[in-house]
């Protein structure tokens, strides 16, 4: 068995023992639809923002500028669909004229990374402020606000009982899935990410490669930003800052190797409901939400642990499954 | 091992990075006559100190390969472990000292044990132990902020030279931490081995280099300055908060990051990182002194750092599509 | 292999306890459930604030807890509501970091039955009722008041506020500033409103540097809890105390030894506990279904002034802190 898919079995495994362990102590105030609703209602903006951080960390990079290039879309997206009122036009342009700013942000740090010599992180943290800033600047730290109900419904409504967010984030995972996995684009983001140079000297464009993760990066920063646009019927810099230290955890829970190369969104996907069944049934219990950051902390400290673990108590490392 | 001490690439970025800053500097003395002043220079000094403590420690960090995000918290339970000590216990500056770098220096062992136990990148174990240490101190401390602090500690501790202002704790904690990561990477042997293990861990471990060992004393010290940050930074504002400092550390990492430090490990150097501090910290005090819209403030700190970074990247010339600062 | 045996020994026990969970249905009826939700845990303000939320559940006989994110973040109380809706708590309280965020989780709320009353939200929609316990135009009015009878009306004067998106503070700097250019229009702001005011550090550097721009300055109003403490801070340092007047938002344990010195000339505020408990008094109310009628009264808190239209219940309770009586407060 792959590492990756003991990683999966492993996070699965701890997902159950949770939310048996939460079944145990909440009865039906947990184990209820309701809650797989909330669940699943809370989950999207989190994931897409944290697609956003693996994309940019399988190609040995990061992106820092995530959380504002989905507030920067947003506000774009919002002031647009406010300036078109109840013109239908608006609920098709307000949106792609967010997506379109965040591309455009997006492909800004691709360049810098692809062609200053800028490290990633360097690149993304002065763009994170550059970006954030002009989002506070342009809207004065107000809130836009006063949508059409089509676009609540993105946020707020459901499809046959599915919220209506996490088809959003189901489609985009299963888009960047089979980008990175069955595209030779993903083939080559992997490989930068594991080793840049070789991949250079084998006559890929590298250059090329980085700029399209970054330009992904941020379009995937942008529908998160839709996404919150919708659920919280209001756009304003500043929304979501706290995500982003959390994206970097949801990733490297979920097996992303902060050096590069390796990453599934399976296992990206388990990570945060890992992350999200401990905090919803914290929440229900009430326990201090601190004790929430513990707990996440002493989850991914045990999850490391595992194969340093598996060396102390084996022989040697298991070969077969 | 000789060449690292003073390799081109780093003296050439600090070079272009001064040259960026004295840009800045000449600008802002332009627009305002209160900028170049004696006052206003140590002032920004104090005021950017517990950034720069916290540089001098995480700089040996970047060097050897790693980075840690958990100093913040760090810093936060050492100053409430002051706090706490100095209601109870009678004793002076040595005990200030001794229990916030004491606590600084065990939380960072744990780091650099874990980081080595583990086998696993620092910055997820650092991110772990962020969260575990963050949220036992609220959880435990409820939240509470102390500000009773006995009147010799409010009083603080300072040094005159000649005629100036005089120069506060928190600089002169500032001064010893970049001297002793000054000697430690340039001068004491551990600096050569920080290096090589940044440079390439693997090789540094068959040359024999202890790993395990080096790694508690690399996260163990910038514990104990993130320990002596959190005391500098009480003794400024004279109170103590759980939640103050968490949300900071990037604001130290981007000091060290435009000074030419880099997070594959390796390159990096005390002039650099001075460098860096400065231009953060003139760029915020400056942008207040000209009275410049506090709404596109943040925009003005983003375009000059990436305009001072951009500087230092054309003149590395680094080969396109690179990763790797 | 380990981890598939582990697996499925966990999932048989995760059916049955589910199963158990299911049939354990909830018994005869009890108290109703409240729950408030605050900016953020951990922090002295809503600590007193749980104080009179408490205090609320015991005088009414309603289970009453707080709860709150790790984080001021809006996003973050989002996913809080979403859970309790999941539960089927009977009222929520809710302290919004931002009002327009919180609309469509509220209509979620409601449309399940659940009570939903906000504080330091006036103007919230979604809400049953918002509850005040000062009004804010006049809780502006009084600290630029007290701030001109200081400077004498006359001079420049810097603004500190929380953060340009913290919405009750950029309402009363909004007000303020209005009501000083229209009674004291030689009393002027010599910059933008700084951003600096839940920071020691910030407010710090920013008193300082205003000082060194502004050698002029006659004082600083500062909005979020740490502004007017650092600027009174500052001014003890620098020996300019009484000739540089400052006024603001302050918890009164904190700024007790800054306002017997003069450095800090006044602090205003209201008691959080006072707001913990009339949120909850209110929430209890509508779930009993008696009637909000106008001029109620609450134990401390004195008459409401209700509102119907705007769905506000306000009660006039700010408070002056002075030498004389900050140590009194108890928070």
């Amino acid at each position: 068995m792959s590492d990756g898919l003991r990683l999966d079995s492993l996070l699965l495994a701890l997902l159950i023992a949770l939310s048996a362990g939460f079944t145990l102590a909440l009865g039906s105030d947990f184990a209820s639809l309701a809650t797989f609703q909330s669940i699943a209602f809370q989950l999207p903006e989190l994931g897409l923002l944290s697609l956003a951080m693996m994309v940019a960390m399988l190609s040995g990079g990061i992106d820092l500028s995530i959380v504002a290039i989905a507030n920067l879309a947003a506000l774009a997206a919002a002031t647009a669909l406010v300036g078109f009122g109840p013109n239908p036009a608006g609920l098709w342009l307000g949106p792609l004229l967010g997506l379109a700013v965040a591309a455009l942000a997006g492909a800004v740090n691709g360049g810098l990374v692809a062609w200053s010599g800028l490290s990633p992180i360097l690149a993304t943290l002065s763009t994170m402020t550059l970006y954030g800033g002009a989002a506070l600047g342009l809207s004065r730290g107000g809130v836009v606000a006063g949508f059409p109900p089509a676009i609540l419904w993105l946020g707020n409504g459901s499809v046959a009982g599915v919220p209506a967010p996490l088809v959003v984030f189901a489609a985009a995972a299963l888009a960047v899935g089979v980008v990175l996995s069955a595209t030779p684009f993903g083939v080559a983001v992997r490989m930068i990410g594991s080793n840049e140079r070789a991949v250079r000297y084998a006559g890929v464009d590298t250059a090329s490669v980085i700029l399209r993760v970054y330009l992904l990066s941020g379009v995937l920063a942008g529908v998160a930003g839709l996404v919150m646009l919708a659920r919280f019927n209001s756009a304003k810099a500043g929304s979501g800052d706290s995500y982003l230290l959390l994206t970097i955890l949801a990733a490297v829970l979920g097996g992303v190797d902060p050096s590069g190369g390796r990453g599934r969104t399976t296992s990206l996907i388990l990570a945060l409901l890992v992350l999200q069944v401990i905090a919803s049934g914290f929440n229900l219990l009430e326990v201090s939400a601190y004790l929430t950051l513990v707990t996440w902390g002493a989850v991914l400290l045990a999850v490391i642990a595992r194969p340093a673990l598996a060396r102390a108590f084996l022989r040697r490392p298991e070969t077969s499954t | 091992m000789a060449e690292a001490r003073f390799a081109p690439p780093e003296r050439r970025h600090a070079a272009a990075l001064a040259l960026a800053l004295a840009a800045l500097v000449a600008g802002l003395s332009l627009a305002s006559p209160q900028f170049l002043t004696l006052r206003n220079l140590v002032d920004v000094a104090q005021g950017a100190a517990f950034t720069g403590i916290l540089a001098a420690g995480l700089l040996i960090v970047l060097i050897s390969g790693g980075i840690d995000i958990s100093f913040a918290a760090v810093a936060s339970i050492a100053q409430y472990a002051l706090a706490t000590a100095l209601g109870r216990i009678e004793g002076g500056w040595g005990l200030a000292f001794a229990v916030a770098g004491g606590v600084g220096l065990a939380l960072g062992v744990v780091n650099g044990l874990l980081v080595h136990a583990l086998a696993a990148p620092s910055i997820i174990v650092t991110i772990a132990t962020m969260n575990v240490y963050y949220g036992l101190l609220v959880w435990f401390s409820g939240g509470r902020w102390l500000y009773d602090f006995p009147d010799w500690f409010a009083a603080g501790a300072s040094l005159r030279l000649g005629a100036g202002p005089p120069l506060g704790l928190q600089t002169l904690v500032m001064i010893a931490a970049f001297a002793a990561t000054s000697w430690l990477l340039h001068v004491s042997s551990a600096g050569r081995l920080v290096r090589a293990i940044g440079g390439d861990p693997e090789a540094a471990r068959r040359l024999g280099v202890p790993l395990g060992r080096l790694r508690v004393a690399i996260y163990g010290y910038m514990g104990l300055l993130a320990g002596l940050a959190g005391l500098a930074q009480c003794q400024y504002v004279l109170s103590v908060a759980p939640n103050a400092l968490v949300g900071r550390e990037l604001d130290v990492v981007a000091a060290l990051v435009i000074g030419g430090a880099s997070l594959e490990g390796g390159v990096g150097g005390v002039p650099g990182a001075l460098l860096g501090l400065a231009l953060v910290a003139a760029t915020g005090n400056g942008l207040t002194l000209v009275g410049a819209s506090s709404y596109w403030r943040q925009v003005a700190i983003g375009a000059v750092v990436l305009a001072s970074v951009l500087l230092t990247a054309v003149t590395r010339r680094r080969p396109p599509g690179g990763r790797r600062a | 292999m380990t981890s598939r045996t582990l697996t499925s020994i966990l999932s048989a026990a995760a059916f049955a306890a589910t199963l158990a969970g299911l049939s354990a249905s909830p018994g005869a009826a009890k108290e109703p459930e409240i729950v408030a939700v605050v900016k953020i845990e951990g922090i002295p303000w809503f600590n007193r604030f749980a104080e009179g939320v408490k205090q609320a559940g015991a005088d009414l006989h309603v289970k009453a807890t707080q709860v709150g994110p790790a984080q001021a973040d809006p996003a973050q109380q989002v996913k809080i509501i979403e859970d309790l809706i999941a539960k089927g708590v009977d009222a929520i309280v809710v302290v919004p970091n931002d009002a327009k965020v919180l609309e469509p989780v509220f209509e979620r709320a409601r449309a399940k039955g659940i009570v939903v009353v906000t504080h330091e939200s006036p103007d919230q929609k979604g809400a049953d009722w918002d509850v005040e316990t000062i009004d804010n135009k006049k809780f502006a009015e009084e600290v630029f008041q007290k701030f001109a009878d200081l400077t004498g009306g006359k001079g420049e004067f810097g603004l500190f506020v929380g953060g340009l998106t913290v919405p009750l503070h950029n309402y009363w700097a909004d007000t303020g500033l209005a009501y000083l250019k229209d009674k004291y229009p030689d009393l002027k702001p010599v910059a933008d409103r700084l951003p600096v005011g839940e920071s020691l550090d910030d407010s710090f550097k920013a008193t300082q540097d205003l000082l060194k721009a502004h050698p002029n300055l006659k004082g600083i109003v500062g909005f979020g809890s740490q502004g007017p403490i650092a600027a009174a801070h500052v001014l003890q340092q620098q020996g300019l105390v009484g000739k540089v007047a400052v006024v603001g938002t302050v918890l009164p344990k904190q700024a007790a030894p800054y306002l017997k010195d003069g450095a800090l000339n006044a602090g205003f505020l209201w008691d959080p506990k006072d707001a913990g408990y009339a949120a909850v008094a209110v929430a209890k109310k509508v779930l009993d279904k008696k009637p909000i009628e106008p001029g109620f009264e609450l134990p401390g808190l004195g008459k409401a002034d209700v509102d119907p239209a705007k769905r506000q219940i306000k009660f006039d309770q700010i408070k002056t802190f002075t030498a004389n009586n900050a140590a009194s407060f108890g928070f």
